[in-house]
C-alpha cells in the first residue's frame, strides 16, 4: 500500500506544481470572474468524437468549474496514449474502443473504474462485459456497433430467414453479386465472424461469466470446421470472394451490383447519399443452424493510471459520461446505439436504421478483448481466404489457422 | 577578393542574421530546458546546455571556420541518425513491449489497484473535503442510501453532526471544520490521494471523484519477499526479474509486467526461432533480387527516357517532362494503394485491359511481377531526373572525340556515356538500393506479403523488413525488443551491402578518372 502511495504521490506532486506554475500567472483575473481552475482536464479522442466531446464539455465545466481540453488524435490514437502514459503524461481521459482495453490494462496504463449497481445495470450488458478484464471493469461505454444485412429492397423486396434464402433472393435479383461480404485477399475475421458463429464455431472458449480462456481455441472445433467447410462451398458458389475487400463492398452496394450487403453503420451514410431504398435486417444465421452472431465493437471512456487530474476525471467518466444526453448526442453525432439502455431506447424510437442494427446486434458478443485475440486475425482470415479460393479445403484451412492461433498464443 | 568574402559576415545584413539564428537557439533552449527542469532531468539539462554553449561559442568566435560549418551537420546527424541507431540497440537488449512497458514500481501499483474491490452491499457516499481545526484532512460524507453524514479520518469513520447539506445531499459546511470549494479540492488531489480511510481490518473508503464507496484491498506487495498475495483468493505472485513478470508458482503470470534487461535474448530469439531462420534465406534472396530489380528496371527505364529527351532537337521536351515527374510527384501511399486495385482478379484494370485473368495475389511469381511494375512505376521518375541531370552535364568533348574517332551511338553510350555517368551515378544507384531493400510500403500496401502458404508465416512477396514487421507486431501484441533485435540484424545486412558496393564503386572511380 505504501508503494502505491508514494507513486501516487510522486505523480500528483509533480502535476502540482506544473499546476502552481501555471496558476500565478491568471491568479488575479481568475478570481473574478466564474470560478477558474489551475488544473484542467485533459480528454483525446479520434477526430469523429472531438467535436461532440467539445461541445458536452462545455456544461460539465460551467457546472464543475475545471477546464475541460479535448484534442483530437487522428488514427494514432491508440498508439499515442500508450506512449504518453507510460511516461506519466498523457490525458487523463482517452476515448476508444473496448478491445483496447486488454492491451491497456496489461502495459498499466489505464485504471479499473467501480460502478455502483445502478449505474452498471442501466448500461448493456455486453458493452459492460466488453470492457472488463480479469474481473475489473476499465472503462465505461457509450455507444455499441455491429455488423447487420443491409438490403436493397427494391432488389430484394424481403428479408431473408435464413442465409441460404439470402443466396437465392440475391442470385434472383439478377445482379453482379448475390452479396457483398468483406474479404479480401488477406480473409476477414471481422466480417466472417456471424457465419462461423452460426455455424457452431467459437474463438475461445468462455467460461461463462464471459472470462475467455485464450487456451482453448475453438477455430478447428466441429463447429469451426463446418463453418469453413461452408466458406469454401460459398466460395465455390461465388457467393464470397476474395476479391470483395474494404474497397467494393460498399460501391458495389451502391452501384446496384448486389442485393445484399454485410456491412455496419458507418456504411449507411453512402447507401442514403445514393438515395437507395434500404432496409437493415439481422444477418441470417444458416437454416437449422444458430444465430449468426456479430462482434459488437464498444466505444468508452477510459482512465490513464498517469492522469493528473484523478479526481476530476473520475467523476466525469462515473457521472457525466453516464448521462442520457451526452450518450443521445454522441449516437446522433456517430450513428451508433447508445450503451445505456435508456438513450438507446430514446434514440432508436423513430429510427428504423438503428433498429435494424440493434436487431442484427441482439446476439452479438463482445470482440474478446483479451491479448490473445491479436493472433486470431491474421491466421483466421488467412483461412478463410484459402477457404473460399478452394486453395484449402475447409478442414485444412480451419486446423491450419486454428494451430498457427495456438502456437501464437503459447508464444 | 578573398579579403572582402572573409569580412562578409561583419556587414549588416550577415550580423543581424546571425543574431537572429542564435536567439532562436537561445529561445529554443530556454524552452527545452523547462520542462528538463520540471522533470528534475540534470544530466538531460546539462547535455542540453552544452550543445547551447558549443553553438553560441562556434558562431560567436572568428576562428574555427570549418567548424561552423561542421557543427549544425553533425549535431542533426547524432540527432536523427545515431541516436536512434543507439536507442534501437540498447532496447534490443529489453523485454520491451506490450506488458512490459512500465517499471517494476508501476506495475506493482497497477497490479494492486486492480484487487480494489467495493464491498458487496457496502455503502456510497457523496464526497466533500474539509480541514478540521488542527488541519486534519477529512473526508466528509454523505451516505447516498440514508443521507446520513459522516467525517472520515486516518483513525476511521465517526458520525457528523450538524452539517449543512446541498440539494443533492453534499456536505456544505460542518461545525469545526473549513470545506474545500472544488477549485481547493483540484489544487490538493494529492493531498486526498495520500489519505486512508480504514473501516475495518481490510476495507476503507476509496474515493472515486466527488463519490466514494466503501471498499476492499485484497492485494498486498510485501518487499520480504518481493510477492504480490491477494487475500481473497490466495494467490501469491512472486517477482521474477528476469523476466520482469510477477509470477505464481504454477506458473500463471499476473496482468501488468515490467521493463527489465534480457541480454541477448531476442538476438537468441531471432536466431533459434525456426519460424524465422528457416525462411531467412529465402525471404533474404527475394529481397535483394527486388532491390537490384527494382534499381535496374526504375534506372533502365529513366535513363532511357532521360536520354530520349536529351536529344537535340527533341520537341515538347517540358510537357513530356512535366508528365513523367508526376509518377513521382503524387504521395506513393495512395499510389500504391490504387495500384493495389488495378491488380484485383475479378475488377482490376490490369485484367480487364488486358483480357487477362491473372491471380496476381494468388501465385508467388504473378505477385512478384506485380510489386515490381508498381515500384518500377512509381521509382523511374526519380531515375529520370538524375539521369537527366549527369547527362546535361556530361562533357561534350568525349562525345565528340569518340564520334570523330568513328564511334557509333551504341558504342558511344556503351563505352564512354554509361560509364561516365555511372561515375556520377551509382552512389545513388546504391543509395536507392538500400531503400528498396527496406522498402515497407511497397510491399506492405501493395501486395502485403502475398501469397501465403496455408500457415506459413512467409509470404512470397515478403520482404526481410515486412517480416519483421510482421513478426514483431503482426499477430501478437507489440514486441519492441524484438523488432530491435530484428532491426540490428537488417542494419547489419544492409550495411555490409553497402559498403562492398561503396568499396567497389571507389575501384570502378579509379580505372575511369
Amino acid at each position: 500500500m505504501r508503494r502505491r502511495t508514494l507513486g501516487i504521490t510522486a505523480v500528483s506532486a509533480a502535476a502540482l506544481g506544473a499546476a502552481a506554475a501555471c496558476g500565478s500567472d491568471d491568479g488575479d483575473n481568475g478570481a473574478e470572474e466564474t470560478p477558474e481552475f489551475s488544473g484542467e482536464l485533459v480528454i483525446w479522442a479520434d477526430e469523429t468524437r472531438t467535436p461532440v466531446l467539445k461541445e458536452f464539455v462545455k456544461d460539465f465545466e460551467s457546472t464543475v468549474g475545471v477546464k475541460v481540453t479535448v484534442e483530437e488524435h487522428v488514427e494514432t490514437l491508440r498508439e499515442d496514449f500508450v506512449t504518453a502514459a507510460q511516461q506519466g503524461q498523457g490525458p487523463d481521459i482517452v476515448v476508444g474502443a473496448h478491445d483496447w482495453s486488454g492491451q491497456f490494462a496489461a502495459d498499466g496504463v489505464i485504471t479499473p473504474i467501480a460502478l455502483s449497481a445502478d449505474q452498471s445495470g442501466a448500461l448493456n450488458e455486453t458493452a459492460v462485459k466488453a470492457f472488463t478484464v480479469d474481473g475489473n471493469l476499465y472503462g465505461v461505454p457509450y455507444a455499441v456497433e455491429n455488423l447487420g444485412l443491409i438490403r436493397n429492397t427494391d432488389l430484394a423486396p424481403d428479408a431473408p430467414a435464413t442465409f441460404e434464402e439470402l443466396v437465392t433472393a440475391g442470385q434472383a435479383a439478377g445482379t453482379d453479386e448475390v452479396l457483398t461480404m468483406e474479404v479480401g485477399v488477406d480473409g476477414n475475421a471481422y466480417s466472417a465472424y456471424p457465419l462461423f458463429a452460426s455455424m457452431g464455431g467459437y474463438l475461445f472458449k468462455d467460461d461463462g461469466a464471459g472470462n475467455l480462456d485464450p487456451n482453448d481455441v475453438g477455430v478447428d472445433s466441429p463447429g469451426g470446421i463446418a463453418a469453413f467447410e461452408k466458406f469454401a462451398e460459398l466460395g465455390a458458389a461465388g457467393v464470397l470472394k476474395t476479391t470483395i475487400d474494404a474497397t467494393n463492398t460498399i460501391p458495389f452496394f451502391v452501384d446496384g451490383k448486389t442485393a445484399f450487403m454485410i456491412s455496419g453503420p458507418w456504411a449507411l451514410t453512402d447507401v442514403q447519399g445514393a438515395g437507395l431504398n434500404y432496409e437493415v435486417t439481422a444477418i441470417p444465421g444458416f437454416e437449422g443452424q444458430g444465430p449468426a452472431s456479430p462482434f459488437l465493437g464498444v466505444q468508452g471512456f477510459y482512465i490513464s493510471s498517469a492522469a493528473q487530474n484523478a479526481v476530476f476525471a473520475q467523476e466525469f467518466v462515473t457521472n457525466y459520461v453516464l448521462t442520457e444526453d451526452l450518450q443521445l448526442k454522441l449516437a446522433e453525432a456517430g450513428g451508433r446505439l447508445p450503451a445505456l439502455t435508456a438513450a438507446a431506447e430514446a434514440f432508436s424510437a423513430d429510427n428504423a436504421d438503428v433498429q435494424g442494427f440493434a436487431a442484427a446486434g441482439e446476439n452479438a458478443v463482445p470482440m474478446p478483448n483479451i491479448p490473445a485475440m491479436n493472433a486470431v486475425w491474421e491466421p483466421f482470415g488467412r483461412a478463410e481466404a484459402d477457404a473460399i479460393d478452394g486453395v484449402s479445403t475447409g478442414e485444412a484451412a480451419a486446423t491450419t489457422a486454428a494451430q498457427s492461433i495456438r502456437d501464437a498464443v503459447a508464444g | 577578393m578573398l579579403d572582402q568574402r572573409a569580412q562578409g559576415s561583419t556587414t549588416a545584413a550577415g550580423l543581424i542574421a546571425k543574431i537572429a539564428v542564435l536567439a532562436v537557439v537561445a529561445a529554443l533552449a530556454v524552452w527545452a530546458a523547462v520542462p528538463l527542469i520540471a522533470a528534475g532531468a540534470w544530466w538531460g539539462l546539462a547535455l542540453e546546455a552544452a550543445v547551447a554553449a558549443v553553438l553560441f561559442y562556434v558562431y560567436l568566435q572568428r576562428r574555427a571556420v570549418q567548424l561552423k560549418y561542421l557543427v549544425p551537420g553533425t549535431l542533426l546527424l547524432i540527432a536523427f541518425q545515431i541516436l536512434p541507431v543507439v536507442l534501437t540497440v540498447g532496447t534490443s537488449f529489453s523485454n520491451y513491449g506490450d506488458g512490459h512497458r512500465v517499471d517494476k514500481e508501476q506495475a506493482t501499483e497497477s497490479i494492486i489497484a486492480a484487487g480494489v474491490q467495493q464491498t458487496p452491499g457496502g455503502a456510497t457516499y457523496l464526497l466533500a473535503v474539509g480541514e478540521s481545526a488542527s488541519g486534519e484532512l477529512t473526508l466528509l460524507l454523505t451516505d447516498t442510501a440514508d443521507g446520513s453524514t459522516w467525517a472520515g479520518t486516518e483513525a476511521g469513520l465517526a458520525e457528523l453532526d450538524g452539517a449543512t447539506v446541498d440539494p443533492t445531499g453534499r456536505v456544505t459546511a460542518a461545525p469545526g471544520y473549513t470545506v474545500w470549494t472544488l477549485a481547493d479540492l483540484n489544487e490538493r488531489q494529492a493531498e486526498l490521494a495520500d489519505l486512508a480511510v480504514p473501516t475495518g481490518d481490510t476495507t476503507g473508503i476509496k474515493v472515486q471523484g466527488l463519490s466514494a464507496f466503501e471498499g476492499e484491498s485484497t492485494r498486498s506487495y510485501d518487499e520480504a519477499c518481493d510477492c504480490i498475495t491477494d487475500s481473497a483468493t490466495g494467490t501469491v505472485w512472486y517477482a521474477d526479474d528476469e523476466t520482469g513478470t510477477f509470477v505464481t508458482e504454477d506458473g500463471q503470470a499476473a496482468l501488468v509486467g515490467w521493463r527489465v534487461n534480457i541480454g541477448f535474448g531476442n538476438y537468441l530469439d531471432v536466431l533459434t526461432d525456426p519460424d524465422i531462420r528457416g525462411p531467412f534465406l529465402g525471404v533474404f534472396t527475394w529481397n535483394v533480387a527486388f532491390a537490384a530489380g527494382s534499381v535496374l528496371f526504375t534506372f533502365a527505364i529513366g535513363l532511357g527516357t532521360a536520354m530520349a529527351l536529351n536529344r537535340p532537337g527533341m520537341r515538347g521536351t517540358k510537357v513530356y517532362r512535366a508528365f513523367m515527374i508526376l509518377p513521382y510527384a503524387m504521395p506513393s501511399f495512395a499510389m500504391l494503394l490504387v495500384w493495389a486495385q488495378m491488380f484485383n482478379r475479378d475488377f482490376g484494370l490490369v485484367n480487364e485491359l488486358f483480357g487477362l485473368n491473372v491471380n496476381w495475389y494468388g501465385g508467388t511469381w504473378p505477385a512478384r511481377a506485380m510489386v515490381l511494375i508498381a515500384n518500377t512505376w512509381l521509382g523511374w521518375p526519380y531515375m529520370f531526373l538524375i539521369s537527366l541531370g549527369a547527362l546535361q552535364a556530361l562533357p561534350s568533348d568525349s562525345l565528340e572525340a569518340a564520334k570523330i574517332d568513328g564511334a557509333t551511338g551504341v558504342t558511344a553510350f556503351r563505352k564512354i556515356t554509361l560509364p561516365l555517368l555511372l561515375i556520377a551515378l551509382t552512389p545513388l544507384l546504391i543509395s536507392s538500393f538500400a531503400f528498396n531493400f527496406n522498402n515497407f510500403n511497397a510491399i506492405e500496401l501493395l501486395s502485403g506479403g502475398h501469397p501465403f502458404e496455408a500457415g506459413d508465416a512467409v509470404g512470397g512477396t515478403d520482404l526481410l523488413i515486412t517480416y519483421a514487421f510482421r513478426q514483431a507486431f503482426g499477430s501478437s501484441s507489440a514486441d519492441y525488443g524484438f523488432a530491435s533485435a530484428i532491426s540490428v540484424f537488417i542494419f547489419l545486412i544492409v550495411a555490409t551491402i553497402s559498403a562492398v558496393m561503396f568499396r567497389f564503386t571507389r575501384n570502378q572511380e579509379d580505372v575511369y578518372s
